[in-house]
């Protein structure tokens, strides 16, 4: 259990960013379920306007406030670590008498403990008001709300990992982006790519892959149709979580966070990095030339155009350092 | 109080297999009596915030042992720094490092709270730590509400605040217009006389040096001689 000066620091630091988000989660669920009740109240009061049946549908796969409720995730760790850092007090902190991991821990926990349980209270009122107003149907209530707590905390560890990992919150969101949309960039990219050279179709990439690997991939949860899924496959985000909470403690407590502004903290990451986005550039671009011309001419437009916007944009998002807040 | 004996720093970069050390401090031999001004000063990229780094214990030694109060701490822990650190330092930062969502009283407060220390208690001791570095009547002010001077004795009171023998200090009045400069080296002298509190002020700015009881010149990693002054 982290040290209460340092929760109390974290909460006072953070007091607008974690005030904002208790309340857009305890109030957002009920919200929306008003919202619907409104809706369905006005198709009673004016049946004339509208077409079909009146029907009072909690619905979350079709516009849920709660459906954003991760970018809230993605708000307190860019909050809690990378404006920190941008803002140059990150080394008050370590000064304080704490260890880098009690630090990192109470970081975790308040912006954990804000996700969690004013989702949880939001839930609570929800499932009251559903018992109040009697909808004719709630569809994937309970796996929507519930399960979005589970992918706001990944959107959260995530973002916490990517800040751990780097010296500004530019490089943070940027690091974080990137992670998320991983497997699409290293795994989809390549074989879309030796698509194009060699011809034919490569079965691994058209063929039946099983649902569940498409939960390996975090930006897939930017959309709500996981909440048509066995709720047992949130299993896969929630070790997901686990694993981006490890990642960014090990880089809290293991890399030189003082003084910084760098893209990432470990330096040596600095130049594979930058060949990988280079190689990323080559391959995106040279995709969106083949497909934009139709031919390999324009596939090799676009590789040379992606080369030079990948070392370009590697070069000063990587190698130019930051000026601090 | 402070003593770095033939401390060697130096950081490894290049591949596994294939590493290179590149040497930052080179046999430093130090040493800061009880409340004396230190001033060690040097270009940037000589190794003076290396060496303060060193003796706050962010970072350990490659070679040698520094000795804090008698105690040797060259193979603490992070936890006993932690601890170590609680007991006996206050930090000032260039950048001043105050928390922008409290008050003047709150972010002096802060490390009162930390140690947990009753509230009736701390505003005692926060009204008058204020007070002592006159801004009794900006308590309630925001830090985008001080001047840099202002925000630079915010961030030396809560420094103080613990009572701290030993106050490091980096760059504090790197921000500051010469004018301010001079009203916050005023400050830190008065300190060091009233309290007899220990400074070790990194600088590269020969005004702020010449109110250090001792000068010691960092070049290229390499201690040019110590030079004791009476001020």
């Amino acid at each position: 259990m982290p040290d209460s000066g340092l929760l109390y620091k974290e909460w006072r630091q953070n007091k607008v960013a974690l005030v904002i988000t208790i309340l857009v989660f305890i109030l957002g669920n009920p919200l929306s379920i008003l919202n619907m009740y409104l809706i369905y109240q006005g198709c009673v009061t004016g049946k004339e306007n509208w077409v079909g049946p009146c029907v009072f549908s909690v619905d979350y796969l079709n516009s849920s406030f709660i459906s954003l409720f991760w970018i809230w995730g993605v708000v307190l760790a860019v909050s809690q670590l990378g404006i920190e850092r941008s803002k140059s007090f990150f080394d008050f902190t370590l000064s304080l008498p704490y260890t880098r991991g009690q630090i990192f821990h109470a970081k975790f926990l308040t912006g954990g403990m804000v996700i969690v349980v004013p989702q949880l209270i939001g839930y609570v009122l929800s499932v009251l008001l559903i018992m109040l107003l009697k909808p004719d149907q709630a569809v994937y209530f309970h796996n929507y709300s519930l399960g979005m707590i589970i992918v706001s905390m990944l959107a959260y560890s995530l973002v916490m990992a990517g800040g751990a990992l780097t010296g500004n919150s530019f490089a943070q969101l940027l690091v974080s982006f990137t992670v998320a949309i991983s497997p699409f960039l290293l795994i989809s990219l390549p074989v879309i790519n030796l698509e194009i050279l060699f011809g034919g179709s490569i079965d691994f990439i058209h063929g039946p892959v099983p649902k569940w690997v498409q939960y390996f991939i975090p930006i897939i949860y930017v959309d709500s149709k996981w909440a048509e899924n066995s709720p047992y496959y949130l299993v896969i985000p929630a070790i997901m979580t686990i694993i981006f909470y490890i990642i960014g403690y090990i880089s809290f407590v293991k890399m030189s966070n003082e003084r910084n502004g760098y893209f990432f903290l470990w330096k040596p990451l600095n130049r594979p990095v930058q060949i990988i986005v280079i190689i990323i550039g080559i391959m995106g671009f040279g995709y969106f030339g083949f497909t934009a011309s139709e031919s390999f001419a324009g596939y090799l437009i676009g590789m040379g155009t992606g080369a030079v916007i990948g070392f370009l944009i590697s070069y000063f998002a990587i190698y130019k350092k930051m000026k601090l807040l | 109080m402070i003593d770095v004996q033939h401390i060697d720093h130096s950081f490894t970069i290049g591949k596994k297999g294939r590493e290179n050390e590149v040497p930052v401090l080179k046999d430093v031999s130090l040493s800061v009596a009880k409340g004396e001004i230190a001033c060690i000063v040097g270009r940037s990229g000589s190794g003076k915030s290396t060496l303060l780094n060193l003796i706050s214990g962010y970072i350990s030694p490659t070679k040698g042992r520094i000795v804090i109060n008698g105690t040797d701490v060259t193979g603490f822990n992070e936890k006993e720094w932690a601890q170590f650190r609680l007991d006996h330092f206050g930090f000032i930062f260039q950048s001043f490092q105050l928390i922008p969502g409290l008050t003047t009283y709150e972010n002096v407060e802060m490390p009162l709270a930390l140690k947990g220390i009753k509230p009736s208690e701390r505003k005692q001791k926060v009204q008058d730590m204020l007070k002592r570095v006159g801004l009794e009547n900006h308590a309630a002010h925001y830090p985008n509400e001080l001047s840099g001077g202002q925000q630079q004795r915010v961030s030396i009171a809560r420094a103080l605040i613990l009572n701290p023998s030993i106050i490091l200090a980096d760059e504090p009045t790197g921000s500051l217009d010469s004018e301010t400069e001079h009203e916050v080296l005023e400050l830190i002298q008065q300190l060091n006389r009233e309290r007899g509190i220990t400074f070790v002020i990194i600088t590269h700015d020969d005004e702020v040096a010449s109110i250090g009881h001792s000068k010691f010149q960092l070049h290229d990693g390499v201690l040019k001689g110590g030079i004791t002054v009476e001020v």
